[in-house]
Parts: C-alpha cells; sequence; structure tokens
C-alpha cells in the first residue's frame, strides 16, 4: 500500500509489447518455415490457369447426376453411417480408460501417462486410409475392417482431447473426495468424468463427424462403405455416377454435422 | 495440566513469539505438544515442528508449527493470507506434503503412512473446502451420498442413481439436517453459495467423522449466508461430537463458534489460548502489515 502525499509516477504500457529477442526469432523462424514451404510445393499459377478447361470438361461429364443406381448407393450409404456410429462407439469406449491413464493429474505413473501417450500419438499418426489397408489385410475387405480403422482413429483423436479436458477440470472436487479416502476409481468416475463429460460428448460428436467423413474414404481400400461404389464408379469413368455418390455423400455428412451441432449446443 | 513449550502471547504494540510455559485445564484443549505423551485428554492432532515451502516460492509457507488438539475440542486457526492456515489444514490429510515435521492424527503417525493407511486414516476424517468442491453436474443428493465412499470403494456410490436404498436414505437424513431436503433432486451448480456450502456438510455429515477440518467454510458466502452456515456446522459438529479444526478471517466466527484459537502469522504459531481469553484487539493486531 502506497503512503499518503508520496507522488506517485505513472508510465503507461507501450501499445505493442517488446517481443525481445526470443520473440523476434521465433516471427523470423515462422515467416522463414511458411517461405520455405511455399518454394518446396512447386506452385504454379499457369498449370493452375491450364488445368481449368480440363476441371470445367470434367464437371459437365458429371451432369445430370445419374439415378439408376440410387437403390445401391441408398444401401452402401447407410453401411457407410452403421460404420462411423461404430467405429466411433468403440473409439470412444477404448478412449476412455486411455485419457485417464494419459491424464498428468491422474496417471499412476509417469512411465504408463508416456507409455499410454505413446499409444494413443501412434493411432494418429498414422493415417485412417493406412489403418483401413491393415486391417483390410488382418480381417479381410468389407465393413468389418473398416469400422476397426475409424476405431483406432477415433482413439486417437478422442483419447488426446479427453486427457486433455481431465487435465484442465477443476481440481476441487476431486481433491473432496481424495480428502475422505475415495479410491482412484471413485474418483474418476464420480468427480472428474461428470465435470468432463460435456467435453467428452463435444469431442466424441465432433469424431463421428471426422469418422462419417472417413469411411467414404475407407471403401477406397476395400474396407467397406458407400467408398466402394465411389471407386467402382471412378474406375469406370462413370462420371454421372460419380457426382450422384458425391451428393449423397455431401448431404448425409451436412445432416450428421448439423445434427452433431444441434447436440453440442443441447449438451454444452 | 501444564506444559512447556513455544507459545505466544500480545502486548500492546505488536505480536511477540515468547518461550514460556503456560497451563489449559479441562477436555479440549489446545497446546503446545508435550514431549511426554500423558495428555489428559486424548489428542486427536498432534503436530510437531511442521515445515513446508512451496517448490519455486521465495520463503516457506509453515516454519516449525507445532500444536496440540484434544479430540471433541474447537479450534479456530485465524491469520492474514498467506499466514499458512490453508497449508496447515491440507497437510494434516497429507492433501499437500509437509517437507518435515510430524503429524500425529487420531492416534496415527500420518507423516509416515502409506498410501493405502493414508487413505483408510482420511475416513475418518471431514474436509469442507472454501469453494465447496462439490460435483457440479450431479445432483445436491449424489455428492451427499458421495461421503459413504468412507465406507469404502463402491460403484454404488458414483452417484444417487446407482445407490442402495440405505445409503440414499441416509442421504437424505442428512439434507434434511442442513434443511436442503427439497433439493435432493437439485443439480450442484444450480445451488446457491450458502446451499453448496450446506451441501458440503451434509456430505461431511454423510462420512462420519471424528474430526473435521473446515477452509473457511463461510469465506465464499455473504455475511448473513456466512453466520448462517457458520452457526449451521457449530451445531451439527456438537451434536455429533466431533473435533473441528476451522481456518477463518472471521474474528466474531472465531470468538463465537471455537473453543480455542490458535494464531498463524508467517507459517509460525503466534498465539493460542481459549477464545474467551483472547480479545478482539488481539486478534484484528494479526491482520496489521
Amino acid at each position: 500500500m502506497e503512503k499518503e502525499g508520496t507522488p506517485k509516477k505513472v508510465t503507461v504500457p507501450a501499445r505493442v509489447p517488446s517481443a525481445g529477442i526470443a520473440g523476434f526469432l521465433a516471427y523470423l523462424t515462422a515467416g522463414s518455415l511458411i517461405i520455405w514451404s511455399l518454394t518446396g510445393s512447386e506452385l504454379s499459377m499457369p498449370q493452375l490457369l491450364r488445368g481449368f478447361p480440363e476441371m470445367g470438361r470434367l464437371v459437365g461429364e458429371m451432369f445430370p447426376p445419374a439415378t439408376d443406381r440410387m437403390a445401391s448407393i441408398g444401401f452402401t450409404l447407410f453401411e457407410t453411417f452403421q460404420m462411423a456410429i461404430a467405429g466411433t462407439f468403440f473409439g470412444v469406449i477404448l478412449s476412455l480408460p486411455l485419457a485417464v491413464l494419459s491424464a498428468r493429474n491422474l496417471s499412476p505413473h509417469w512411465s504408463i501417462y508416456f507409455l499410454t501417450r505413446g499409444v494413443i500419438t501412434f493411432c494418429r499418426t498414422v493415417p485412417d486410409l493406412i489403418w483401413a489397408i491393415i486391417f483390410v489385410i488382418t480381417v479381410g475387405l468389407g465393413p468389418f475392417a473398416g469400422v476397426l480403422a475409424l476405431t483406432v482413429d477415433t482413439v486417437g483423436f478422442c483419447a488426446r482431447f479427453f486427457a486433455e479436458a481431465m487435465e484442465e477440470a477443476d481440481g476441487g472436487p476431486p481433491e473432496a473426495l481424495a480428502a475422505l479416502g475415495a479410491s482412484r476409481t471413485d474418483i474418476v468416475i464420480s468427480a472428474v468424468f461428470p465435470a468432463t463429460l460435456p467435453s467428452m460428448i463435444a469431442t466424441s460428436l465432433f469424431a463421428f463427424e471426422k469418422s462419417t467423413r472417413s469411411s467414404v474414404v475407407l471403401g477406397l481400400v476395400g474396407a467397406g462403405g458407400i467408398g466402394v461404389e465411389l471407386m467402382t464408379a471412378l474406375d469406370l469413368y462413370d462420371y454421372q455416377n460419380v457426382s450422384s455418390i458425391l451428393l449423397c455423400i455431401f448431404v448425409m455428412v451436412i445432416f450428421v454435422e448439423r445434427f452433431s451441432a444441434f447436440l453440442r449446443r443441447r449438451v454444452l | 495440566m501444564v506444559q512447556s513449550g513455544r507459545i505466544a502471547s500480545i502486548n500492546s504494540s505488536e505480536i511477540k513469539i515468547l518461550q514460556a510455559n503456560y497451563s489449559i485445564t479441562g477436555p479440549g484443549a489446545v497446546s503446545a505438544p508435550s514431549s511426554s505423551k500423558s495428555l489428559a485428554s486424548p489428542a486427536a492432532l498432534t503436530i510437531r515442528d511442521l515445515h513446508k515451502h512451496y517448490k519455486g516460492a521465495s520463503e516457506a509457507i509453515l516454519r516449525g508449527v507445532s500444536l496440540s488438539v484434544s479430540k471433541g475440542a474447537s479450534v479456530a486457526l485465524l491469520g492474514a493470507n498467506g499466514s499458512g492456515k490453508s497449508t496447515l489444514l491440507r497437510c494434516c490429510l497429507r492433501l499437500v506434503e509437509p517437507n518435515n515435521g510430524e503429524i500425529e492424527l487420531l492416534g496415527q503417525q500420518v507423516h509416515t503412512m502409506r498410501r493405502k493407511e493414508l487413505r483408510r486414516l482420511r475416513r475418518r476424517t471431514g474436509f469442507v473446502f472454501q469453494k465447496h468442491n462439490l460435483v457440479d453436474r450431479l445432483s445436491a443428493l449424489s455428492n451427499v451420498i458421495h461421503g459413504a465412499m468412507s465406507t469404502g470403494s463402491n460403484p454404488r456410490l458414483w452417484t444417487q442413481t446407482l445407490a442402495h436404498r440405505n445409503h440414499r436414505e441416509q442421504a437424505m437424513e442428512c439434507l434434511n439436517e442442513v434443511g436442503l431436503s427439497s433439493y435432493a433432486a437439485q443439480r450442484a451448480d444450480r445451488l446457491s453459495g450458502g446451499q453448496s456450502q450446506r451441501v458440503a456438510i451434509a456430505r461431511t455429515l454423510m462420512q462420519r467423522p471424528e474430526i473435521v477440518f473446515a477452509d473457511e467454510p463461510a469465506a465464499s458466502l455473504d455475511p448473513v449466508a456466512g453466520e448462517e452456515i457458520m452457526a449451521l456446522f457449530a451445531r451439527l459438529i456438537r451434536a455429533h461430537g466431533m473435533t473441528l479444526i476451522f481456518a477463518s478471517h472471521d474474528l466474531t466466527h472465531a470468538q463465537r463458534y471455537a473453543d480455542y484459537i490458535v494464531a498463524l502469522r508467517n507459517g509460525q504459531v503466534v498465539m493460542d489460548g481459549r477464545s474467551s481469553d483472547i480479545d478482539a484487539d488481539q486478534l484484528a493486531r494479526l491482520y496489521e502489515r
């Protein structure tokens, strides 16, 4: 507290705080990284302009969309939807224990923390298409391989965000239960899960949206769903059917995203 | 009973720590712990030379705190912000790990306990927090049922939906004791501050502890609600025959609801004694800078 009568020297802070040498180096590194990436990507405006007529021709061939295979497209679309739900469901279930073990404040031991973090990162690092190929080789062609691929992909996504939500959750209620002698399991289920439930539901819904989009692509390698139809149409240069399939996928993804957004609004 | 120890007294201008003999008789006494174990009334809590220094902090928060609390006593811990009250309470249950010193709680050596033993001991103690620490998204009833986790781990205690009929009925009785039986189904985050603290007290009652620690239980409430909570709290603690140690900034609460007062300053006990023997001016000086 200042004594009365003491002259008070007021300093107005700078409008833009000085970043310092470390900040300047960080900006410089980020800028250099972007320029380096642009030069390495072989960007070419003439090539893009030359490609426009070709794109116009392709789009022309896609219209009007064909309707003769709508029954088959509809069936595989439902299969895709089922794969997305099943893959997300199993992924979310598996993510819960992994998230607890990989949350810094809940993990029983640092070695378990690093191990589970590694597993989650690995699940996320390998692309879903590669997982699909692995499971097609392992369990054969069909939606089961797709569900397994989506499960692993969902684990990589959900377990990480679940763990972060658990780390950021208010530590008060767990401390209260710890103070009355509750076990670690009791604390996680009674205090941490309820606190992180809205965040976990939102993440699960995002994972479901992601799985819906992924499940389309998985069919390209034989892991079931509408991707198989799309691959067949592309192989046969049947662009009118390709456009029908893309429109159906678009409608499904829009429906899933809107529904998921509605649920998130209700939960949060 | 006469004990020798490091105690504090207050003169007209400043708080001084003195080395002296003093005597407190009768049950529920607070005292500097004797090296001898022959206490007139069995001690619920004995702390000897407790030190705590948080990582990165420039100074230790607790510097050789020693005190002893007899069973059935009601003790107020007073002191300015940063004097170490909350840390001291948390150290008693090792919610914060002390760096040095001995803690004997309900006849057991807390400082040497393994995790499992500590969990068993914690089941015999209650802790009421300043910010209630209820699980927001669960009902008041579920939060109170959590108190029964002191009887052991049981999945049926995770929420009231799963709970055994006996636990539900006991929890309703506890809610009734704090006057909130009609709010049993209300989500904790929709309760007022005073109601939340009542639910936290009901959770502690559900636990049936022998000793209750309370870290500024009325601090986050307005004066009227704070007064109501402290009165209710003190009444229930007495009715259930528990020992109470509460931290507070409110000198009136300390004098009204505690049998004994222990004052901390800069991590050390600077004053203790019967609340009736310490006047408000002496206490107010604790907060002078």
